[in-house]
């Protein structure tokens, strides 16, 4: 217990010796973990993007385009009638250029002389099940249900959101590959950043270094309180990052930010805990890495064995 | 405690510093090292601590034999080997109290230890009123006795001292080989390098002479 609170002591000693160094080296770690909690907190929001999408999504059947308007109340009836269906809501060419027209206000000079043969007839379908988890296989076997209709019925096609869905996730897995090497990246420039700081510091000791080499010190005593050094810069910079990246975040505007058919609930979300938890003590561990490689070099040449 | 058995040191393509050097100091024995500057006075010594390899031969000190020191064991060595050099070495920013206990803080050892012992050694040299000055603060010759108390303070079983007087005038001198001496009565094996003739006199020890890195007179 006394060592580890002279090896502190020892760590405070040297990072005292070099405010400017420290806060360099620290600042230098923040921006670079930074772009990387930038890079999580969209992934974060990514995924919960593809989540909301999975749950809120609904069902929407496309009827051919020969249908008569009579038949859609009888053919939603079914639909309504089919296992996992809360409701439907039935609209015939017309309503849906309306819907069309409704959902782009802003656009209507675009959609000036469309006529009601652009859109066919749709039946928008509610599913009854609302429980996050099942609802995506509820979804799939109504879907199913709905395709297996349309051999003997007016339905054409069914959008369940699968698309959409697909071409997120292929979206999260390039950021996923990003960040990763993104990550590499910090984790090498983080490494590079702390090992240079702390060669700086072990050469502003070197009187020191030397007498504790002269006077029998093992290497681990060297090492252990730039150890200390290394992990506080790098924990010291994750929380500097995390604290930038929240207030970055905080001061985006809220509204607006995501797509609005994706439907934002409560604007951006922040990293997990875990997360900050875990990159705090994942930078603390390369502190302690690049802390190793300096002293190392430190010491062989050194002593020149 | 030292033994030299045929060692050569040679650095680079040069002349070696030191050749063919065979030596023989008992536990608890007191010798001086002389000779001209350029001898390989500071080799011999810096061999003994192993922060020099020879080229040739064997060196056993303090029950290690140096020429098959793994780097790792080093610091074992050197815990059994005090030393103490003209240019005295202390940490600037620290206290003479703190210079002290440096040596045995970096060695684990636990505070309530550390204190009563620097205090004793301290007053020992002849420093315990001074325990708190600053190194820059102090005399040329407190600053030597404050370099000779981190040397003493782990009770090594040899203490190396290179020209330890070399910046001191003759009574200054003096004071500071009595410490040595005072050391060498209890128990610890002592070498010193100087080429103070006068004083090496008036201790009136073991000396021996090297000249271009050869032992060229041994007597006392
Ligand atoms: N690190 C070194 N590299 C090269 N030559 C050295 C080194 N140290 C000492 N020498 C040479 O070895 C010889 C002995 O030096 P040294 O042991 O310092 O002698 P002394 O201490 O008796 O003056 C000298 O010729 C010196 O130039
Ligand atoms: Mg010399």
């Amino acid at each position: 217990m006394h060592r580890l609170v002279w090896f502190a002591a020892q760590a405070a000693r040297s990072i005292g010796a070099s405010p400017v160094v420290q806060v360099v080296a620290v600042s230098t770690i923040a921006v670079a973990l930074m772009v990387l909690g930038a890079v999580g907190v969209g992934l974060v929001n990514l995924d919960g993007l593809i989540d909301r999408w999975r749950a809120d999504a609904d069902l929407v059947v496309f009827l051919r385009p020969n249908t008569p308007d009579s038949e859609l109340p009888t053919l939603a009836a079914r639909i309504e009638a089919l296992d996992g269906v809360a409701a439907t809501r039935a609209l015939d060419r017309d309503a849906a250029l309306a819907d069309l027209r409704a959902a782009f206000p802003d656009d209507a000079p675009l959609l000036d002389g469309l006529d009601r043969t652009l859109l066919p007839a749709v039946i928008e379908v509610r599913l009854a099940e609302r429980d996050r988890e099942t609802r995506d296989a509820a979804r799939q076997r109504v879907a199913e249900a709905l395709r297996a209709m349309a051999a003997f019925s007016a339905v054409d096609a069914v959008d369940d959101g699968e698309d959409l869905i697909a071409r997120l996730q292929d979206l999260r897995t390039g950021a996923r590959a990003g960040g990763a090497v993104l990550a590499a990246l910090a984790v090498l420039a983080v490494i590079f950043i702390i090992s240079n700081t702390i060669r700086l510091t072990l050469y502003a000791r070197r009187d020191e270094l030397e007498i504790m080499q002269l006077v029998g010190a093992s290497d681990f005593f060297v090492r252990a309180p730039c150890y200390i050094e290394g992990a506080f810069q790098g924990a010291a910079g994750a929380l500097l990052a995390t604290g930038g990246l929240w207030l970055m975040i905080r001061a985006l505007p809220q509204e607006g930010l995501l797509p609005v058919p994706l439907g934002a609930e409560a604007g951006l979300r922040f990293l997990p805990v875990e997360a900050v938890v875990l990159g705090t003590l994942g930078a603390a561990l390369v502190g302690v890495l690049a802390s190793h490689l300096a002293t190392g070099r430190f010491i062989r040449r050194d002593d020149e064995r | 405690m030292i033994r030299l058995f045929h060692v050569t040191k040679r650095y680079g393509r040069d002349e070696p510093a030191l050749s063919d050097v065979s030596l023989r100091l008992d536990k608890g024995e007191f010798a001086f090292v002389t000779g001209p500057s350029g001898a390989g006075k500071s080799t011999l010594l810096k061999l003994l601590f192993a922060a020099e390899r020879p080229t040739d031969g064997r060196i056993l000190v303090a029950g290690h034999d140096l020429s098959r020191l793994r780097a790792s064991s080093v610091p074992i060595l050197r815990r059994n080997v005090g030393v103490v050099f003209q240019d005295f070495r202390l940490l600037p920013r620290r206290s003479v109290f703190d210079n002290v206990a440096f040596a045995l803080e970096v060695l684990g050892q636990p505070r309530s230890r550390i204190r009563p012992r620097v205090e004793q050694v301290l007053r020992q040299v002849g420093l315990g009123h001074k325990m708190d000055a600053l190194p820059l603060r102090l005399s040329g010759g407190e600053q030597q006795r404050v370099a000779i108390a981190r040397a003493l303070v782990g009770e090594p079983a040899v203490v190396l001292a290179d020209e330890p007087t070399g910046n001191l005038d003759a009574a200054l001198s003096r004071d500071i080989m009595d410490l040595f001496t005072d050391a060498h009565i209890r128990g610890t094996t002592v070498l010193v390098a100087t080429h103070d003739v006068q004083l090496m006199r008036a201790v009136g020890k073991r000396i021996i002479r090297l000249e271009r890195g050869r032992v060229v007179e041994d007597h006392g």
